[in-house]
């Protein structure tokens, strides 16, 4: 099951947690993508990946 | 965190800026809690280049490319032309800065690849790797690595053929393979546990250690140590490596940083002496006092403050070819070998090296145990 985090924020970065089936381990996954105006970082961006980072070290993965 | 990134938006401008610091804080506040790794698919330039140096794992596909200031800087300041590749390509970064600790061809090789990574590791630094499992019994024997040993102390052999006998069937995960190649820092298992192995690599520079190595070792220890990794060192080493170059770059501050590593670590810690440990490399490579658990030793070892051809130029200036000869005969003898460190204990055991396996997993077992605390402070202040 994956649980995305800030999906409408629009830019690059887009983030979510995983669960990786083969090794049975939930993760938050950052994507930057290149193909959105080249993987340039907005703010708002930016702001999606801080965010994944501080739900992996908060919530997710220490849970 | 997968990332291709031109970097910074330059038309919303220094919102954007501040958007980059907002992130690199948050990911520097996950370091040492959670594991951080990038996968780098396309360009990762300027800001978010920095972004892939904060990681513990980066793995860069083979397209990929990655730097601070672009070629068109370069060329600008330093009016040297060079390409992206050339500049900071996967290859470069694998081979020439350690950046990159892990090459693969595209991207789905890659996201199979922070799975298998994933394996070695716990969620977070309050858990233990999960144990993967494995029907090779922890009691197999290991002839096989004595025999790698040559009978010249200059010959060198494949240290990584010592950690697969070692290993839990054969199989070693080596990070930063390329660079600073005259040490090995590898994941493996034993049991099915999670286990670092640091190991000098004799067939590169003849396993000495210079300021690279003891970057990628720190680097290695500080990481196994924050994720409850237990740690293995295989010690055959002359010696630092010497050179004006070396010292002006900084080689106390570098090899510092490698005593600073195996000082603060507090994980489950065994130390095999397979050859040469001398001097000042052989106290920085997880030694005794440095605070090993358990130090073991194979009848091959050579514990002493220099080898004995360099004993001899020092102590034997004025001496004839023949003096000298003997004077080098009689040190290897009563010096070179591993039982008056033992005596001293130095070592804990000398073993025989088809026992190495089952006497480092009954090491590991015995330390499953371990709980050893740094005493609170703010933080320490790592030698960088």
């Amino acid at each position: 099951m994956t649980v995305h985090l800030q999906r409408a924020v629009k830019g690059a970065a887009a983030a979510e947690v995983r669960w990786l089936e083969t090794i049975s381990r939930r993760t938050v996954w950052v994507d930057v993508d290149e193909s959105v105006r080249r993987g340039a970082l907005s703010a708002e961006a930016s702001g999606v990946i801080a965010h994944a980072a501080d739900t992996a070290r908060e919530k997710v993965c220490l849970s | 965190m997968t990332i291709g990134s031109s970097g910074a938006d330059i038309v919303e401008g220094v919102a954007a800026l501040h958007g980059w610091g907002q992130a690199a804080k948050a990911i520097a506040k996950c370091s040492g809690y959670v594991p951080i790794i990038t996968v780098v698919t396309g360009p990762a330039v300027s800001g978010p280049a920095l972004l892939i140096g904060l990681s513990d794992i980066v793995i860069m596909t083979s397209e990929s490319y990655a730097f601070v200031s672009g070629p068109t800087m370069v060329a600008e300041f330093t009016g040297i032309k060079i390409n992206n590749d050339e500049l900071g390509g996967a290859d470069i970064h694998a081979k020439q800065s350690g950046v990159a600790h892990i090459v693969v061809a595209d991207r789905e090789t890659a996201i199979t690849e922070v799975e298998h990574v994933l394996s070695f590791l716990p969620d977070n630094v309050d858990e233990i790797a999960r144990a993967t499992p494995t029907t090779d019994s922890v009691d197999r024997l290991t002839p096989e690595a004595g025999k790698l040993i040559p009978d010249s102390s200059t010959g060198s052999y494949d240290v990584k053929q010592v950690i697969q006998a070692i290993a839990d069937d054969g199989y070693l995960l080596e990070l930063r393979a390329r660079w600073a190649a005259n040490i090995v820092t590898c994941l493996i298992t034993i049991g099915g546990q999670s286990v670092g192995v640091v190991a000098n690599q004799p067939t590169n520079l003849a396993g000495t250690l210079d300021i690279p190595a003891s970057q990628k070792a720190a680097r290695f220890v500080s990481f196994c140590d924050a994720f409850n990794i237990p740690i293995l060192t295989l010690v055959d080493t002359p010696g630092f490596y010497p050179g004006k170059d070396l010292e002006w770059r900084g080689m106390i501050r570098h090899g510092a940083q490698l005593v600073f590593a195996y000082g603060r670590a507090t994980v489950p810690r065994v130390c095999v002496i397979l050859r040469k440990s001398y001097g000042g490399a052989y106290i920085v490579m997880d030694s005794k006092k440095m605070g090993n658990d358990l130090c073991l030793a194979w009848p091959t070892a050579e514990l002493a403050v220099m080898g004995a051809g360099q004993a001899a130029a020092i102590l034997q200036r004025r001496a004839t070819p023949q003096e000298r000869e003997a004077f080098e005969q009689d040190y290897v003898e009563r010096l070179l070998n591993p039982y008056v460190a033992a005596e001293r204990g130095y070592v804990d055991n000398v073993i025989d090296p088809a026992d190495t396996r089952r006497e480092i997993a009954a090491a590991l077992a015995m330390l499953s145990d371990k709980r050893e605390k740094l005493q609170t402070r703010k933080h320490d202040n790592t030698p960088l």
